[in-house]
This record gives structure tokens, C-alpha cells and sequence, in this order.
């Protein structure tokens, strides 16, 4: 990424940019579903909807006539109920996943308008998270070329035997930025097997940035849980395929722009995860001085 | 292949035997003032296919007729000569050139005129660095693969890019070598120049795929970029101050056996950034530099020693973010020897490296990777004139490549190189040109190659979901998979007239490994890796027809080719791939089909005050992978059905000339978002099959204009002023198409151009 930066910032030395046309045709419509178990006690959330064109002025097409259903392997069986403020369906009771129990998720609708109900399936399955992680640190960091204020939040432990694909969640005061969107996904490639001592995860802005377009951010005095889940690889490519759609080819930077995978029968999109969480708490730093 | 080839060859030869009697003509080219021996001028027999380019040495040989003929001889810097005499056994031609003093005159080839006609390969394109030198040049920087990216099938693959294609070619399938070194990565400045500094090249010529039989292991072509390769008289030098980067290139002689050539050429941006107020740029680090080097020695008459070098990088990076360092390094040191008139050995030893190095130490953290590609090769060519029937160029090679596709060194944590390994790849080649009658040429032979995989290295076995399911490490040293390749090829030339011919080809080409690199410009992150026991060397079939015409005494020289190309085990990445710092790179590949064909029209003027070319190619290319685009076939990544070239120079006087180029292209293949949907409130996009579309159609103008102040005969000194401006009519050509949502949540399209009008001077001098 830092390697992407500098090459970029040499490409703004002589690029410019434009609107340009495209014409493309209008192709069928996919149905699309969406969910990720997790391991807080809550309604758990299932989305439902179908495609629509890339330059239609519609910016969503939700399925609320669906039957969604979440099995266990333990015999348990979860019905839903569509809430339109939300849009999305939510287990009628809270519960929260448990390591190594297979959930099955059903979802029922007449996707193509012939009178007789499509079925799409996916099942998931939680991991042990890795307790050999021990600590997370954030300081202070310094944005070359820029007057932002950001933290660099950094890991220190052991990474457990075999390949491992993690995904990070941050709970900030309490508050969970649980959207895909605001994860960190990393894979142990660099550091397979081994201790790692203060290995950057990510940059978060800082307050100066409460104006800006970000999520969320660190202010001095936060608290800072991470939640760190051990997944599958493709749930982990899920979510970074998710992270990184759109923006079209960059000749530059990787091949052509490509669609993202899928854990769902029956030609559907999306994805059935789930994540089971080891907690690392810190707390923010007062900024640089300048 | 070869066994469907031999019934052809047990034909043709006995029926040549009985042709009249032929004999070998030997000879010697030298300055008529100096006495110093001609390079590479063209020896040849008027109204015939025969005759032969004059080696170190300026002498030559070739395969004529008993009796009287008009035997001609051509250099670039020499007078034509032509004379009639008498070919017999045993007598030498030599001749003594006077040097070439037509100063509004332009030359621009230093082989013979029709060699377009005479040369039995098809799809050979050559461009003498006269002729580069003309071209309108992007900042100045004139530049070999620029050029050759006007030459028919063969187009850049992006905006400003040194990365070209050949015949709908990927990159990768290109053998680019410097004096018979291999180039790995040819880019500078992320690929807007080449590594190639014009000052030290001679010329550069691209075989389009029916490469000459000591040549192998790419499926596309082979560019020879040549160094210059005289004896200076005395000290000289020359060079450029431009805008971008200035160059110097210095020779002179040591005793009247051996010469020196030194050059060196560096960007200065950077030396600018320190006059910003922005610390962070003031710290920035922006540059690239070329050294070149050549020595030959002539021990006598017979042997003569060359050592050639080059070594040159980039560099790049900010303080709180890292560094990115890669370069190319290249050597070859060879012994040429005349054992007599009818045999020539050439020993030789190259080697060659890519390196690329990426330093971060983001937040105090610091970390290196490192990867690289490095060849060592020993080889022996003969050229063998035994019988008038039997020009034989034969030898054998031997390579070792070391694979180290990358190596990570971080603070505080456990080093996790990925293992490279180590191939062997030995050839053996014979290939024999052999007249028939006057008018016919025959060339064929074969190339046998032997590619080893060699440890140390781990080799992942594979499920049908390219899953690991286990590996096998190999040791040091250890052999673990051989793959043999035989590579027959045949070229014949039938000359239809005094200036005319007809050429048809096959050749067969094995690739042996391939760059993991999805980049279509000039990035530096290249990733070489071989063929193994899960990915198969890729193979082609490449067959060729051509017509041939000079008209008005070569003046005007006209070309048509056709030409169909089939692949197989040919490579793409899989949707996704993850290409850097892969353990298991080769689960990341699919292989598959692929063709190409298309017809190739040019049309050039190459002497009087105008000279140029128009250059015409209407071809198409697609794949066929299992795993990519649901198994169906889909365009190439440089699939451009209509590529036009033009490029003319005027020379109004002898301090005045202009010239222009102007370059238009079908857009390249692209693969557009057509639907979208959101997941957990994120925009995700769907896009289109593979390649489905296709970006706008390029075109570019590009103007110079030379002026050489007039200059006292008496002074060393000659200058020159050029001014060009790359893009005249700033036409903004999609470099990239990106995709944004308004405030509405709509999406719209956006692209990068890269440049706009880019005017620019520059001042060469020699002395």
C-alpha cells in the first residue's frame, strides 16, 4: 500500500482527470445476500436484495417479501422478521455464535417472478479465536505531506500454527463500528507462525477528522477494543473484495477488475460468515504536539 | 512437428544438389582513408538473395555462383559501391569505402536497401538510431522501445509505457536483449522511459516471432537492442542536456587494437525537490540512471575479446513512508574467433539481473523486501560455411536462472521468505541457409531445449480447486522435474522480381517462464517465475506469408504479411490473484488457449528530404482458460483490432528538420461495472464478462523540430537544439477509467489521462 502511495503521488505530477461517457448494456439482475454471524448476544441481521443497473439513478433494490431462516447444527432453528427502518431481516431472538457449531441460512422468495419460490442456502462456521495474541498499542503517527492527525494501532503476540486469515473489528467507548466497511482484514503471509512485536495493523484518522468522510475516529482518552476473529480465507477475501469494489481497472496496480466471490447457492451473491472474537483493549493517546 | 518437417527437407535438398555450381565469396570491407575494417555493412549480389553483413572484422562470406556478377556493397556512413568481377574458388572481393559525405541526404539504414526483400525471416522490423533519433520523443528522452512500439504488431500497452506487445503478445513474451543479455524490466520512471540510452545503442531490431534459431524461450519476439560497436579514431563524446535527465557517452581508442566506450545518463528532478518549502517533499527521493560500458580487443586478425556492461536503476520514496529501489544489471564478455574463411566461433558469458527492493519504516517500523530474477549463461555459436549447400549456424547453451520471488525482513518478526528456486535451461541449434536456383532461399533447422526445475524450493500439490492439500521441499542442488522442448523452424524466400519477393514461415517457440505481474504499464513489481510441475511451459505455432517491394531503387519499400499464431499453456491470473509474496504463486495461474492473427501493411520512403513510414495492422486476439470468464473465450489483455503509424521527417536544409509522428489505436480491452448492489451499507459493483468492452479508441500527434547551428569545419564541436511536444493537439486519452457515485448515490465514469500538451527542448552535442 505505502509502495501504492508514492507511485501514485509520481503519477499526480503529470495526470489529470475528466468526465468521460460510458455506454453499457443493461444486464439480468442477481439476487444478492448478506450476513455475518457474530458473538455478541443480539438479533442477528440478514440482507436480501437483487442488483440493479450501474448508472440507473436507483441506489438499492431490498427483498422484503423473503423467508429467511437461521439453523444450527445443534437443532436450534431462528425465523426472522423484516424491518423496513433497517432494511434488512432480523433473527426474531438475540443469540450469539458459538465456535465449531455449523449455522445454515435459508432464504425463500420468487426471485424471478414465476409464481414459485426461489431457495438459496449457505452455511458458516465460526472459529476458536487465537488467544495467543497478547497486546495492542496506539500512537500517535504522522501523515506524510499531509496536517491530519492519524494513530497507528499496532499487535504484539503469537501467531498461531498454519495459515491464518484475521479479521478486525474496533469497538470504540463501547460502541461497535461493525460495518464490513470498517474492518481490517489481514492474512498471516508475512508472519506465519511466528511472534510478532508491535506489527501495524492500520492508520485511523484522528479527531481533526470528525468533519471528514470517515466512520469513525480516535480521540485522545478513547478506549479501544479490537476484536480479532481467525476466518476462512475466502470470508477474509470476501471482505477485502467487498473493501475494494468499484474504481474500474488501474493499469498499474493488478489484472482486470473482477466480480466478488460468492458462499451462496443458486447463482446468488454475497456471503453467509460468521465470527467468534478474542478482545485487546488500549487507550488513546493525547496527538503530537506540533 | 520435426518428424512431419524431415520428408520436406529430404525433398528440397537432393533437388538443390543438382542445381549449377555454387562456390563460397569471401571478402573484406575497409575505410578507404583510415584502412580501420567496416562493421556492418551489406555485401551483395545485384538481382539476387546473395550476400552477407561484414562482421568485427569487416570481412564477409556467402554462398554465390561461378562466373561474372554486379557485386555491391552498403553502409550508412559509407558511399555505396557496386562493381562487376568475377566469382571464382579461392578469390577474395574486398572492397575500400569511401566516407559517405551527402549531407542532404538521408540515410537510414545502415544494411542494404532491400534486405526487407532478401532476409528469409518474416516479421523482422529494424530501426537504426538515425532513424530513432528523428522521432518526436515524450520530454525529449528519445527512446528505442518507443519507437519500436510504431513498428507494425507491435503496440505499447499503456499511455507512455516502455511494456509493449507483440502480435497480441503479453509483455512477458518478449525476449529483450541488450548485446545478448537479457533485460528483464526495460523501465524507467514506471515505465515512461526505456533503460536504453539512445547514445549507446546502434540499432534495434524485432523478430516478430520466427526468431533466428539461436534464440528462444519467449512466444512473441525478440528485440536486439545493439551497442554501438566501432573503432573510434580518437577521443570523442557525445551527449544530451534535457529536461528530464542529461547523458554523456565518451570513446576513444588505446593503441590501435582497442577501444573504449563509457556512457552514463540520470534524471535530476530530485535535485529540485530540496528548493520545496514542504519538508516531506524536500526530502523525497525521485530519480533513475543508466551506465553503460564496452571494451573489445583485437588480440589479431582472427580473435577479438568484447566485454559489455550495464547497470542502472530508480529510485523512489519519502521520508515516514520507504523507499522503492529496482534496476537492471547486465554483462556479457565474448571471444570472437576466425579460424578461417569458412568457420567463426563466438564464446561467450552473460549474465543478468532484476532487482526490486521496497523499504517501509512507516510509524518506526521498519520493514524490506527484496525480490529478484538472475541469469547466468555460458554459450558457443559457430557459423559454419562447410559447402556451398550447407551455411550452417550451430552451438549450444547453457543457463542457470535464480528465482527469488521475494524476501521479507521486518522488525520484530520472524523471517518468512518466500523460496524461490533455480532452473538449468540448455539449448543445442542448427540452422542451415541454402540457395535453390537464383531465386530461392531456403532456411530451416531446429532448436532442442532442456528446462530443469533445481532446488532448493517447496512445490505445492494441488486439489481441483487449486487448494494446497501438501508440499514437497527439495534440497539444494536436487533436480525435480525436466521438461524437453524441440522447436523446428522454416522460412522461405522466392524472389519474383528485381525488388520483389514472397516469404512464408513457421516457427515454433516453448516459453519456459513468465512474469506474475498484472500491471499494464511500466510498474517495477515484477515477479519472474518458471514452468514447474504445476505450470506447463507455454508453447506456440506461428506460421507467416509476406509480399515484398521496393520500388524506385529501395526508395520506397512496401510490405504486407499475414500471419496466425496458436498457443497453448499460455497464462492468466486468476480473478483476484494474489500475485506478491505468494508462497503458492503457481495455485494463482490458469492456463489455457490463446490465438492471434491479423494482417500487417507498411509502407516507407527511406531516402531524399522526406523520409518515413506508414504503418497499418488489423489483427485480434483472445484466450480460451478454464477458470477465467466461466471457460469462455474472452479478448487478450492487448487485443487493439486497428493500429495505424505514421511518422515523417522533412529536412528543409542541412540545419533544418521536421518531423512528426501520429499514432491511433482501438481502445484497449476492459471489463465495465454493469450492475450494483450494497453490502451491509457498502457499494459493491458487478461488472461485465472479462474484456467485454473496450476503453476509447487512442490517438496521438507528436512534432519536433532539429536545428544544427551552423559550425566552423575546423571546430570538434557540433550541436544540435530539438524541440518537441509529445500530444500536440491535447487529445486526452483514457489512461484509466474509474468509477465514482455522486451525492445522489449515481454513479458516474471518470478517467486519468496522463498527459496533456507536453512541449520540451533539449540540446545534443558531439565532439
Amino acid at each position: 500500500m505505502k509502495y501504492h502511495i508514492i507511485v501514485l503521488l509520481c503519477a499526480g505530477m503529470v495526470s489529470c482527470t475528466a468526465p468521460i461517457d460510458i455506454n453499457v448494456r443493461t444486464e439480468d439482475a442477481h439476487p444478492v445476500i448478506y450476513s455475518t454471524l457474530t458473538d455478541q448476544v443480539e438479533q442477528q441481521k440478514v440482507e436480501v436484495s437483487r442488483t440493479i443497473p450501474y448508472f440507473s439513478p436507483e441506489t438499492e433494490a431490498w427483498v422484503d417479501d423473503a423467508t429467511v431462516t437461521v439453523a444450527t447444527s445443534e437443532g436450534d432453528t431462528y425465523t426472522t422478521y423484516w424491518n423496513d427502518e433497517r432494511k434488512a431481516y432480523f433473527t426474531t431472538e438475540a443469540f450469539s455464535t458459538v465456535p465449531d457449531v455449523i449455522y445454515t441460512l435459508t432464504v425463500e422468495f420468487d426471485f424471478d417472478g414465476d409464481g414459485t419460490p426461489d431457495t438459496y442456502t449457505a452455511t458458516t462456521s465460526a472459529k476458536t479465536p487465537p488467544a495467543t495474541f497478547e497486546s495492542i498499542a496506539i500512537e500517535p503517527y504522522d501523515l506524510p505531506m499531509t496536517d491530519i492527525s492519524a494513530y497507528m494501532l499496532t499487535i504484539t503476540g503469537q501467531d498461531p500454527p498454519g495459515r491464518d486469515f484475521y479479521i478486525f473489528r474496533v469497538e470504540i467507548n463501547g460502541e461497535i463500528k461493525g460495518e464490513i466497511g470498517n474492518w481490517l482484514t489481514v492474512g498471516d503471509r508475512m508472519f506465519q507462525d511466528s511472534r510478532i512485536d508491535d506489527f501495524p495493523l492500520g492508520i485511523f484518522p484522528g479527531e481533526d477528522n470528525e468533519e471528514e468522510e470517515d466512520d469513525f475516529w480516535f480521540e485522545s482518552g478513547d478506549y479501544v477494543r479490537l476484536l480479532l476473529s481467525d476466518v476462512e480465507m475466502g470470508f477474509m477475501r470476501f471482505v477485502s473484495e467487498v473493501q475494494s469494489s468499484g474504481g474500474g481497472a488501474n493499469p498499474m496496480f493488478g489484472g482486470p477488475p473482477y466480480n466478488m466471490r460468492t458462499n451462496i447457492s443458486n447463482g446468488a451473491l454475497g456471503w453467509f460468515g460468521s465470527l467468534c472474537s478474542l478482545s485487546l483493549e488500549a487507550t488513546v493517546p493525547p496527538a503530537t504536539e506540533e | 512437428m520435426l518428424r512431419k518437417l524431415l520428408p520436406i527437407l529430404f525433398i528440397i535438398i537432393p533437388a538443390a544438389l543438382c542445381a549449377q555450381r555454387a562456390i563460397i565469396i569471401t571478402g573484406s570491407v575497409t575505410d578507404s582513408a583510415t584502412g580501420q575494417p567496416v562493421i556492418g555493412a551489406t555485401v551483395y549480389v545485384t538481382g539476387t538473395l546473395q550476400g552477407s553483413p561484414t562482421d568485427a572484422e569487416g570481412r564477409y562470406s556467402f554462398t554465390g555462383r561461378e562466373g561474372r556478377h554486379t557485386i555491391g556493397v552498403s553502409h550508412v556512413s559509407y558511399q555505396k559501391q557496386e562493381r562487376s568481377a568475377v566469382f571464382s574458388a579461392g578469390k577474395a572481393i574486398d572492397f575500400a569505402l569511401d566516407p559517405n559525405i551527402l549531407i542532404d541526404e538521408v540515410v537510414v539504414s545502415s544494411q542494404a536497401a532491400d534486405i526487407n526483400v532478401t532476409r528469409v525471416n518474416t516479421g523482422v522490423d529494424r530501426l537504426d538510431i538515425d532513424q530513432i533519433r528523428r522521432m518526436p520523443a515524450l520530454m525529449g528522452e528519445v527512446d528505442v522501445i518507443k519507437a519500436i512500439q510504431m513498428m507494425p504488431g507491435v503496440q505499447m500497452t499503456s499511455e507512455g509505457g516502455s511494456g509493449f506487445s507483440v502480435r497480441g503478445g503479453s509483455p512477458d513474451q518478449n525476449l529483450i536483449l541488450l548485446d545478448d543479455a537479457v533485460i528483464y524490466n526495460p523501465s524507467h520512471l514506471m515505465g515512461f522511459f526505456s533503460v536504453f540510452n539512445n547514445d549507446f545503442v546502434s540499432s534495434a531490431e524485432i523478430y516478430k516471432g520466427d526468431m533466428p534459431l539461436r534464440y528462444g524461450g519467449r512466444l512473441s519476439s525478440l528485440l536486439e537492442i545493439n551497442t554501438i560497436d566501432r573503432q573510434p579514431e580518437r577521443f570523442t563524446g557525445t551527449g544530451g542536456i534535457g529536461l528530464i535527465s542529461s547523458r554523456l557517452m565518451l570513446e576513444g581508442p588505446i593503441g590501435s587494437n582497442t577501444s573504449w566506450h563509457i556512457g552514463g545518463r540520470r534524471s535530476y528532478a530530485d535535485l529540485f525537490l530540496p528548493l520545496a518549502k514542504d519538508p516531506d517533499i524536500k526530502d523525497a527521493m525521485i530519480h533513475f540512471f543508466d551506465l553503460n560500458a564496452k571494451f573489445t580487443h583485437r588480440f589479431s586478425h582472427r580473435d577479438m575479446v568484447q566485454l559489455s556492461g550495464y547497470y542502472g536503476g530508480d529510485a523512489f520514496g519519502m521520508n515516514n513512508m520507504g523507499q522503492v529501489r529496482y534496476g537492471n544489471g547486465a554483462a556479457t564478455l565474448s571471444w570472437r574467433r576466425i579460424w578461417n574463411d569458412k568457420l567463426t566461433s563466438r564464446l561467450s558469458f552473460n549474465f543478468s539481473d532484476f532487482t526490486l527492493r521496497v523499504k517501509s519504516n512507516m510509524a518506526g517500523f521498519d520493514a524490506a523486501l527484496r525480490s529478484n530474477i538472475r541469469d547466468y549463461q555460458f554459450r558457443l555459436d559457430f557459423e559454419h560455411n562447410i559447402h556451398p549447400l550447407l551455411n550452417l549456424l550451430y552451438g549450444a547453451s547453457t543457463m542457470l536462472h535464480q528465482f527469488r520471488p521475494g524476501r521479507l525482513d521486518a522488525e520484530g518478526i520472524k523471517i518468512i521468505p518466500v523460496i524461490g528456486n533455480n532452473a538449468l535451461e540448455h539449448t543445442v541449434y542448427i540452422q542451415n541457409q541454402q540457395s535453390i536456383g537464383k531465386a530461392v532461399v531456403l532456411r530451416y533447422g531446429a532448436r532442442v531445449s532442456a528446462f530443469q526445475n533445481m532446488g532448493e524450493a517447496v512445490v505445492y500439490n494441488y486439489d481441483d480447486e487449486y487448494n494446497a492439500l501438501d508440499s514437497v521441499r527439495y534440497a539444494p542442488g536436487e533436480i525435480y522435474n525436466t521438461r524437453f522442448a524441440v522447436e523446428p523452424r522454416i522460412g522461405i524466400v522466392v524472389r519474383t522480381g528485381a525488388s520483389s519477393s514472397v516469404k512464408a514461415s513457421y516457427s515454433y517457440n516453448t516459453q519456459f517462464m513468465q512474469l506474475a505481474n498484472n500491471s499494464a504499464s511500466g510498474s517495477p513489481l515484477d515477479i519472474w517465475f518458471s514452468s514447474g510441475p504445476n505450470i506447463l511451459p507455454q508453447r506456440s505455432h506461428l506460421f507467416s506469408v509476406g509480399y515484398f517491394r521496393n520500388l524506385r531503387d529501395n526508395m520506397f519499400v512496401l510490405s504486407a504479411e499475414v500471419y496466425y499464431k496458436s498457443m497453448r499453456n499460455t497464462i492468466d491470473f486468476k480473478d483476484g490473484a494474489d500475485l506478491m509474496l505468494n508462497t503458492q504463486l503457481d495455485g494463482e495461474i490458469r492456463a489455457g488457449r490463446g490465438r492471434s492473427y491479423g494482417i500487417e501493411l507498411s509502407a516507407a520512403k527511406t531516402g531524399g528530404k522526406l523520409t518515413g513510414f506508414i504503418n497499418y495492422t488489423l489483427s485480434r486476439s483472445d484466450r480460451k482458460i478454464p477458470g477465467i470468464n466461466d471457460g469462455k473465450r474472452y479478448p487478450a489483455p492487448f487485443d487493439k483490432p486497428h493500429l495505424l503509424n505514421i511518422a515523417v521527417s522533412y529536412k528543409f536544409s542541412s540545419a533544418w528538420e521536421v518531423s512528426l509522428s501520429w499514432i491511433y489505436a482501438s481502445g484497449n480491452p476492459t471489463t465495465y461495472p454493469v450492475g450494483k448492489f450494497t453490502i451491509d451499507g457498502r457499494p459493491v459493483v458487478r461488472y461485465s464478462e472479462r474484456n467485454a468492452y473496450r476503453m476509447p479508441d487512442y490517438h496521438r500527434m507528436d512534432v519536433s523540430v532539429t536545428w544544427h547551428p551552423p559550425h566552423k569545419s575546423t571546430r570538434r564541436w557540433h550541436g544540435e537544439w530539438n524541440v518537441s511536444i509529445y500530444n500536440a493537439y491535447n487529445k486526452k486519452n483514457p489512461w484509466m477509467i474509474r468509477f465514482e457515485e455522486n451525492d445522489l448515490g449515481t454513479n458516474y465514469a471518470e478517467m486519468t489521462y496522463l498527459f496533456g500538451v507536453v512541449p520540451s527542448i533539449t540540446y545534443n552535442f558531439k565532439f
